[in-house]
């Protein structure tokens, strides 16, 4: 009988080559349980995982994605994160539907605005006297950043003049900066005090048309594109009278803190986010006021535990589950973890519970693999 | 469309009003912070995202799915982020999640429980 005595054959920390995947570290019967933001179909809008969750609903439950069937519920609606997805480089576009201009998000003035596929749409003046407007409904910078840059890309049909400019408060109170564009001549036609503006030609005669700066009162205003009337703004008198065949076509709104344009991010709402040429992992974002994610453990156990978010990574070791106990995920931490860990780790896009001890490869391996999958750097204390 | 919604009952009433988050689909708890205002708990919260229906029943504007409800509601501190049923041209500041929480907490005078030295 040989007996072995090198406990390293036994403690040595899994192959983390390519290919690492979590589900590695459970392929000797380690107990515990992970979840990446790879695996949005493990992520249910019920209790009973009978519906997926979409992108801006909410989480009720998440199965185990190791052998274990240790799956995350949570029974009550309020208590229940939402999950989304965005840039591993982050959301820049604040404006929603932006590909959905006939959403109620979006009001319209005087207008309307009819689906012509492809995220592109069709906005009409009706007919007779007043301001015809599509504009956000809710003030979208709180903070009144002075870079904020408004664009949107517009084509002629049949009326060659749109207006950008703020919106919100007592439209007669405080200045509104603005400015106007000639969509037959390619030509900033107005721009009110200190105000930037551009005009990029695109393929098919659509427009980027944008305006950064203005007063400070705009910048916290609602954005609008404005079919405009005989230079109406130009003149300070946003009302004109339409016969109800004036109309332009719009796509790709963007309302973002910038210099300049930048290329425009998809909003489905707002934690639906992606951009073309970049990967948008899924999160799931606590509130950090009631939401929790429990994970029942009828034996209980103890654990190293890890959450990743997109702010950072963390690792709690030796988390003590009594049986028939749960590791929870929230309000504000995890189950013995440090106060405000949920708000220091951001929207989380992953987590993992062993029960032993990760060695440091292990660490490693995971922080790199949810790095990949929009997670941050491993915290080394909470501030 | 969703709405932030914070909800706050006082600590009497806790009971009652997870019995109607219950009978309404939202499960067995839903009023999970505890409130205070000196060294004892007063009130207990909830955060939560909820449609424009539930706006309407909890201002009034449509009738309650059951008449039951009422004393809850009439019990109810609530604030809505955005207000659907706002009116006029200067809407507050949308929140959400914690920020939201601690906006109506301030508002109204309240802390979460225990309170921080």
């Amino acid at each position: 009988m040989k007996i072995v005595t090198d406990l390293s054959v036994t403690s040595r920390p899994l192959s983390v080559g390519a290919g690492f995947s979590p589900r590695n570290l459970f392929a000797t019967g380690t107990s515990g349980f992970y979840w990446s933001a790879a695996q949005l179909a493990a992520v249910f809008a019920d209790s009973a995982a009978a519906t997926p969750a979409l992108l801006g609903q909410s989480v009720a439950r998440v199965n185990d994605q190791s052998p274990n069937g240790l799956d995350t519920v949570q029974a009550s609606a309020g208590l229940r994160p939402l999950l989304g997805r965005v840039p591993v480089a982050g959301r820049r576009n604040m404006l929603q539907y932006t590909e959905a201009l006939d959403n109620a998000w979006w009001e319209k003035i005087g207008t309307t605005i009819s689906d012509l596929g492809n995220g592109e749409f069709e906005l009409t003046a009706n007919a007779g006297e007043g301001s015809k407007r599509l504009q956000a409904s809710e003030p979208t910078f709180p903070d009144d950043p002075e870079d904020a840059c408004w664009s949107v890309e517009v084509q002629y049909v049949n009326w060659p003049r749109v207006t950008l400019l703020g919106v919100g408060g007592s439209p007669s109170s405080g200045n509104q900066s603005g400015a106007t564009f000639n969509l037959e001549t390619g030509e900033v036609v107005y721009e009110s005090s200190g105000v930037v503006t551009t005009m990029t030609l695109l393929p098919d005669g659509w427009y980027r048309i944008s305006m950064q700066g203005g007063d400070n009162d705009f910048r916290r205003r609602r954005r609008l594109i404005m079919l405009d009337g005989n230079f109406a703004f130009a003149s300070g008198n946003q009302n004109w009278t339409a016969d109800g065949t004036e109309k332009v076509r719009v796509r790709r709104p963007q309302f973002e803190r910038a210099e300049a344009p930048t290329p425009y991010q998809r909003v489905g709402n707002a934690l639906d986010v992606t951009e073309d040429g970049f990967p948008s992992p899924a999160f799931i974002r606590f509130d950090l006021s009631d939401d929790v994610l429990p994970t029942a453990f009828p034996d209980g156990g103890t654990f190293d535990v890890m959450l990743f978010g997109r702010q950072g990574s963390w690792i709690e070791r030796g988390v003590t589950i009594a049986p028939a106990g749960s590791l929870d995920i929230g309000p504000t931490t995890i189950t013995d973890g440090p106060a405000g860990l949920l708000a220091a780790l951001g929207d989380i896009v992953g987590w993992t519970a062993v029960d032993r001890t990760l060695s440091g490869a292990e660490v490693s391996r995971l922080v790199k693999y949810h790095k990949a999958r929009g997670a941050g750097d491993l915290l080394e204390s909470i501030e | 469309m969703t709405y932030s919604a914070v909800l706050i009952v006082p600590a009497a009433t806790k009971s009652a009003a997870d019995a109607v988050g219950a009978a309404m689909g939202w499960g067995p708890v839903s009023y999970t912070i505890p409130l205070g205002d000196s060294d004892a708990v007063t009130h207990y919260a909830a955060r939560a995202d909820v449609s424009e229906q539930f706006v309407r029943w909890v201002k009034g504007l449509d009738p309650l799915p059951d008449p039951a409800f009422q004393p809850v509601i009439n019990a109810l501190i609530v604030d809505f982020s955005p207000d659907p049923t706002h009116e006029g041209d200067d809407p507050p500041p949308v929140l959400w999640g914690r920020a939201h929480l601690d906006a109506v907490l301030v508002a109204q005078g309240l802390a979460a429980f225990p309170l921080q030295s």
